[in-house]
C-alpha cells in the first residue's frame, strides 16, 4: 500500500528529501533491535509505502517534486542520486524558471491552471504504478508563493481527480517574525482552501522546531537543514510501518485511512499537531538510557500543558475534574492552560512496548464531553526502533495545539489588512465616535446616543430582499480571485472597483468567503462584537442583526464604502445592551 | 480488450428474483390419494433428511426436530418470517420444540420451492476460482420514499439525546472505512487483471484462454493439490447428491400434497414483500401519461418541459421490457475478441447500466437534498435572530 508523496515549492522539496533520507537510512540502519524476521517485514512494508522497485538498482521514491523556481529542484535530486540508497525518478519532476514571488494567488491563479496538466499527469503516473493507492501526501510552506498558492490548487486537483483517496497535507508554520511581509495573508488563504479539499492538515510551526533544535539538539548555528532534519525525524516516526490492531499480524497496510478514521472524522476538526520524545543529538543516544513510563508521562504533560518539547514541560496544568464545565473563552481573563483534545494518537517504537500502560492517555478528562476516551484514543506499535532511538514515542493530537498560533496569523492578516493605506482613512467623527473605548468606559453615555441616534443605509439597489445581496458579492470576491492580476501586492480587494453589484447577496456565507477561514473558527470573544444594522431601502425596516468580529466589520465597511453602500458599524455589547430593538435607526452619522 | 462475463451457473437457469413459481402447479393438477400411513411417511424421512449437504437453515429445521433449544427456535421463526412464511400456526408453536414436526416439514417444504434453497446451498458450496465478482443491476424493490420525508424524528427523552457531533464523527470513521474498501477493492482488481494478462494464452480451455487464481495459486503452490482435490471431490458429492434428489423430488411433493391438507393454502399465499415488479409500474405509467396530457406545457415554460421529459425517459425506462437483470455471482473473464456465446455478458454493458443507474440516483438525491434545504430555510425563519447559511 503506497503513499505517493507530493514535494510543493521550496520548502516542500527540501523537506521532502530529508524525509525519504530519514526513512531511508533508518531502514538501513542495524539498530532495530528486533528479530531479523522482523525487520525484514518493516523493511518490505517501508519499501511498499514509498520506494518503487524499478529495473536498476536503487529504489525510486514515489514522489513528484513541483517547483516554479529549477534551483532547489535540480539540488534535491542530485543528492537524492548521489546517497547511493535511493533517488526520485528522472522523469518525475517538474518546474519553471520564473518563480512565485511570494505571492498566492501567483501560485494559485496563474500557476496552478496553467500547469494543472502537466502536474496532474506526473501524478497520475505515480499512481499508476501503486498497486494499491494508500493516499497522497503533500509538503509545503503556507508562507510562500508556490507552496502555498500552487499547494491549494494542486490538492483541490488531486480531490477532484481522485475523490475517495485520502489526502495529508503536511504544512509548515511559518516563523512568526518571519521574513515574508505577506506570510499571514498567505497562510489565511492556503487554510481555508486546504480545509475544502484536505482530509487532514499536519501541521509543524518552524518557531518550535527551531527551539527544538536550540535547546534540545544543541545545535548552536541553526541552518534550514537542521530544522528540516527534525521534521523529518518526526514524520517518519509516525509513517514508518507500524501494527494498528491490538492483534496486528502484519504491518498495517493503509496508515493514511487508518490516521484519518481514528484522528479526523469529523469534518470541522482537521488540523493536527505532532509532538516526538525524546529528541536529542546523535552522539548523545549512546549514553541515555529510557524507561517507556518516564516518556508516557512526559508525553502526556506535553499534550496537557500544550508544551512544544520535552523540557521547559509546565507541570502545574492539571486536567480539570470530571463534572465542572470546561472554562469557555468568552468568559474569563484567565488564558486557557488545559489543552482540551478532541483525539489523540500514540505512536510506539522500540522494545519492550508490549509492557506500556497508556491508561493515563485514557483519561476521560483529556478528551470533549461528546467523545469518550474508546473513540478519541487509539496506539499504534511496533517493537522495531526507530533511527537509532532505542524507544521512541511520538503523539499525533487533534487538539486545541494551534489555537493561538492561529488567532496570532488571522489576527496579523486583518490588522495588517485594515491597516493598509488606500483603504479609506478610518478617523471620521462617526468612526471615532463609535469606537470601542467609548462603549465600554462610559456605557451610559453610549445608552443615551443610542436612543437619538438614527441611521440609514443607503443601497443602490432596486431589490428589497438583502439575503441576495452579499451573495453576489461572494461571487464576485471568487471570481476576482480567480482572475488576479500577476503583479506581486496587488490584493484581490483592488479588484471590487472596477465592478457594480446588480444583485444582492446573503451577508454572512460573504463573510465565511471573505474571512477564509473554518467556519467554526476561533473568533475572539462577544466584548469586542460589532453589529451591522443594514436596512433596504423600500421597506424602511431594519432587517439583520449579526455579530462579527471587529476586524471584520471594519473590512466590510471599507468594502461597501466602494459599492455606493454606506454602513455605519456600531460597536456593542450584547449583553449590555439586550434590549436593542429593530425599531432602532441611524442617519449617515449625524446626529 | 474487452473484458465478458462468463454466466456459468450449474443448473444452467438464470436467477431471477421475480420468480415464477412453477413447480407447485404441477404438484396441484396431480390427483390426490388417500392413503398417508405412518410407514410411508418415515420412509420419506429416510430419504429426504438425510441428504448430505443441507444446512444452515434447513439443518437447524432437522436438528429442532430431535434437539431442540429456544434460542434456535427463536431464530428459525424470525427467519421464516424474514423470508415471508405467512402460516400462522408455525408461530404459535411453543419454544421448547415438543411439538409441531408436520408444521416443520410445510415451512420446509416452502422455503425449498420458495428459496430455491437447494441450489442456493450448492452455489454457496462451489469451489471458487477466485476470479468471482458479484453484479446486481436491478432497480430496487423498495417503494420511493416520498413517503419517508414527512417522517419525523422520533421524540427522545432527556436520557437518550445523543450529541450531533459524536453522530458526526461516527458518520466520518464510516465514510473513511468505506474509502478504505474502495482502496482494497481496487487493489484486488488491479492484481486480477495483472495474473489475468501475464497467464493468458497458457489456458487448455480456449474459450477462457488465461487462468484463474485459484489455478495459478496451484501452479505456484502445487502441494496444495490435495486441498483442492478433496474440495473437488466434496463438490462432486454435493452434486451426485442433488441428482439423485431431483429424480426423486416429484415423489415428494405428490406426498406432500397427499398427506398436507392446507398446502395449497400455504403456496398460493403470496408475501408482501416480493411483489413483482412488471406488475406494478406499467400502471403508475399509464396513470401519469393521462395526467401530463391534461396538463399541456406551455411553449415558454422550457424549464418544465425539461424536467418532465427527463422523468418521462425515466419511466418509459423503467417499463421497457425488462431484458433478464443480472444479478449474482458471474466469473470475470479477460478476452480480447468479441465473445461468441449466448450466456456471456460484456463488461461494457454492464457499466454502462450502472452508469444510468448512477445518474438516476444521483437526480434523486438532488431532489431530497433540495427539500430538506427548504425545510431548512422554513424551519430557520421561524426562529428568531438567527441566519441560517445553507451549506
Amino acid at each position: 500500500m503506497s503513499i505517493v508523496t507530493v514535494q510543493l515549492g521550496q520548502c516542500g522539496n527540501q523537506i521532502g528529501h530529508e524525509v525519504f533520507n530519514a526513512i531511508c537510512s533508518d531502514v538501513h540502519g542495524t539498530h532495530g533491535l528486533c528479530s531479523k524476521k522482523e525487520n525484514e517485514s518493516y523493511h518490505d512494508a517501508c519499501k511498499e509505502r514509498f520506494f518503487c522497485e524499478e529495473e536498476s538498482e536503487v529504489p525510486v521514491a514515489r514522489a513528484v517534486l513541483v517547483d516554479m523556481e529549477p534551483k532547489v529542484i535540480g539540488q534535491t535530486l542530485s543528492m537524492a542520486a548521489r546517497s547511493g540508497y535511493w533517488k526520485y525518478g528522472d522523469q518525475s519532476h517538474f518546474c519553471q524558471k520564473q518563480g512565485s514571488g511570494n505571492n498566492w494567488a501567483n501560485g494559485y491563479s496563474v500557476h496552478g491552471p496553467r500547469h494543472k496538466e502537466v502536474i496532474m499527469n506526473l501524478v497520475q503516473k505515480e499512481a499508476e504504478k501503486c498497486d494499491r493507492l494508500g493516499g497522497f501526501f503533500t509538503i509545503m510552506s503556507m508562507a510562500g508563493g508556490t507552496g502555498s498558492g500552487l499547494g491549494a490548487y494542486v490538492t483541490q486537483c488531486l480531490r477532484d481527480a481522485f475523490p475517495t483517496s485520502f489526502i495529508l497535507n503536511h504544512v509548515i508554520w511559518p516563523y512568526g517574525t518571519g521574513e515574508i511581509i505577506v506570510q499571514n495573508y498567505n497562510s489565511v488563504l492556503t487554510l481555508s482552501h486546504l480545509y475544502q479539499s484536505s482530509d487532514a492538515l499536519l501541521v509543524h510551526e518552524n518557531d518550535v522546531i527551531h527551539k527544538i533544535c536550540a535547546q534540545l539538539m544543541n545545535i548552536k548555528q541553526i541552518s534550514f537543514r537542521d530544522v528540516n532534519q527534525v521534521i523529518a525525524h518526526q514524520l517518519g516516526s509516525v509513517f514508518q510501518p507500524t501494527y494498528t490492531a491490538e492483534c496486528g499480524l502484519h504491518y498495517s497496510r493503509n496508515p493514511l485511512g487508518d490516521l484519518m478514521e481514528t484522528l479526523v472524522p469529523h469534518p470541522e476538526f482537521k488540523m493536527l499537531g505532532l509532538r516526538n520524545i525524546p529528541q536529542m543529538p546523535e552522539n548523545s543516544l549512546a549514553y541515555s538510557t529510557f524507561s517507556w513510563p518516564g516518556l508516557i508521562k512526559h508525553l502526556r504533560q506535553m499534550l496537557i500543558a500544550n508544551a512544544k518539547m520535552e523540557e521547559g514541560i509546565d507541570w502545574q496544568v492539571r486536567p480539570p475534574r470530571l463534572g465542572s464545565s470546561i472554562p469557555s473563552s468568552h468568559s474569563t481573563n484567565k488564558p486557557l492552560q488545559f489543552n482540551t483534545s478532541i483525539a489523540n494518537l500514540v505512536i510506539l517504537r522500540g522494545k519492550d512496548m508490549h509492557s506500556v500502560d497508556l491508561g493515563s492517555f485514557r483519561d476521560p478528562s483529556l478528551y470533549t464531553s461528546w467523545l469518550n476516551p474508546q473513540d478519541a484514543f487509539n496506539t499504534w506499535k511496533t517493537p522495531r526502533a526507530f533511527n537509532k532511538y532505542e524507544k521512541s514515542a511520538s503523539l499525533v493530537s487533534n487538539s486545541q495545539f494551534l489555537l493561538k498560533p492561529l488567532d496570532n496569523v488571522v489576527g496579523k492578516a486583518w490588522n495588517m489588512f485594515a491597516s493598509k493605506p488606500g483603504t479609506g482613512a478610518l478617523k471620521s467623527p462617526p468612526e471615532h465616535l463609535f469606537s470601542e473605548q467609548l462603549w465600554h468606559k462610559t456605557p451610559r453615555t453610549a445608552n443615551t446616543l443610542l436612543d437619538k441616534i438614527q441611521v440609514t443605509v443607503q443601497l443602490n439597489l432596486k431589490k428589497t430582499n438583502v439575503k441576495l445581496y452579499f451573495k453576489e458579492v461572494c461571487v464576485l470576491l471568487d471570481t476576482a480571485l480567480k482572475t488576479a492580476q500577476a503583479s506581486s501586492g496587488m490584493r484581490f480587494m483592488d479588484l471590487i472597483w472596477y465592478k457594480k453589484l446588480p444583485k444582492g447577496i446573503e451577508l454572512l456565507p460573504f463573510l465565511h468567503c471573505f474571512q477564509g477561514q473554518p467556519r467554526h473558527s476561533l473568533t475572539k470573544a462577544a466584548n469586542s462584537s460589532v453589529g451591522f444594522l443594514l436596512k433596504p431601502p423600500a421597506s424602511g425596516f431594519l432587517s439583520h442583526l449579526c455579530p462579527c468580529s471587529r476586524s471584520t466589520a471594519w473590512t466590510l465597511r471599507q468594502l461597501l464604502t466602494r459599492l455606493d453602500v454606506e454602513l455605519i458599524i456600531l460597536n456593542f455589547n450584547y449583553s449590555a445592551f439586550p434590549a436593542l430593538s429593530v425599531k432602532l435607526e441611524v442617519h449617515n452619522g449625524r446626529f | 480488450g474487452l473484458v465478458s462475463l462468463c454466466w456459468l451457473n450449474p443448473t444452467g437457469k438464470s436467477e431471477c428474483p421475480a420468480l415464477v413459481e412453477s413447480s407447485f402447479t404441477t404438484c396441484l393438477l396431480l390427483p390426490l390419494e388417500n392413503s398417508s400411513s405412518f410407514l410411508s411417511r418415515t420412509s420419506f424421512y429416510n430419504n429426504c433428511w438425510f441428504f448430505p449437504s443441507m444446512y444452515c437453515l434447513s439443518f437447524v429445521l432437522f436438528l429442532i426436530v430431535f434437539f431442540f433449544s429456544d434460542n434456535q427456535i427463536r431464530f428459525v421463526k424470525s427467519a421464516l418470517w424474514y423470508h415471508g412464511y405467512g402460516r400462522p400456526e408455525l408461530y404459535r408453536l411453543p419454544s421448547d420444540g415438543s411439538a409441531g414436526s408436520r408444521e416443520l416439514l410445510l415451512a420446509f417444504s416452502w422455503l425449498l420451492h420458495r428459496l430455491s434453497l437447494l441450489e442456493q446451498l450448492l452455489a454457496r458450496n462451489r469451489v471458487k476460482t477466485g476470479d468471482e465478482t458479484s453484479v446486481c443491476t436491478c432497480e430496487d424493490d423498495l417503494p420511493n420514499s416520498q413517503t419517508g420525508t414527512t417522517e419525523r424524528a422520533p421524540e427522545y427523552g432527556l436520557e437518550d439525546r445523543v450529541d450531533v457531533r459524536y453522530l458526526q464523527w461516527l458518520n466520518g470513521r464510516l465514510r473513511f472505512q468505506w474509502r478504505s474498501l474502495h482502496a482494497q477493492h481496487q487493489e484486488q482488481c488491479k492484481l486480477l487483471h495483472k495474473i489475468h494478462l501475464f497467464t493468458s494464452g497458457s489456458h487448455m480451455d480456449q474459450t477462457l484462454g488465461h487462468f484463474s487464481v485459484t489455478e495459478t495459486d496451484l501452479v505456484r503452490q502445487p502441494e496444495n493439490y490435495k486441498q483442492l482435490l478433496q474440495l473437488l471431490e466434496f463438490e462432486t458429492m454435493q452434486l451426485e447428491a442433488f441428482l439423485e434428489w431431483k429424480q426423486l423430488e416429484l415423489v415428494y411433493w405428490q406426498w406432500m400434497v397427499m398427506n398436507q391438507t392446507d398446502f395449497e393454502g400455504i403456496f398460493s399465499q403470496k408475501s408482501t414483500r416480493l411483489f413483482p415488479l412488471p406488475f406494478f409500474f406499467p400502471l403508475q405509467v399509464k396513470t401519469r401519461e393521462e395526467e401530463l396530457q391534461k396538463e399541456g406545457f406551455s411553449a415558454t415554460a422550457r424549464k418544465i418541459e425539461e424536467s418532465v421529459e427527463l422523468k418521462l425517459l425515466n419511466l418509459t425506462h423503467l417499463c421497457a421490457p425488462k431484458k433478464p437483470q443480472l444479478h449474482g455471482s458471474c466469473r470475470l473473464v479477460y478476452r480480447s475478441k468479441h465473445p461468441a456465446s449466448k450466456m456471456a455478458v460484456s463488461a461494457t454493458e454492464v457499466i454502462r447500466e450502472l452508469q444510468m443507474r448512477e445518474a438516476s440516483l444521483e437526480r434523486e438525491l438532488k431532489q431530497l437534498q433540495e427539500e430538506c434545504r427548504q425545510r431548512l430555510d422554513e424551519i430557520a425563519e421561524g426562529l428568531d435572530g438567527v441566519i441560517c447559511i445553507s451549506p
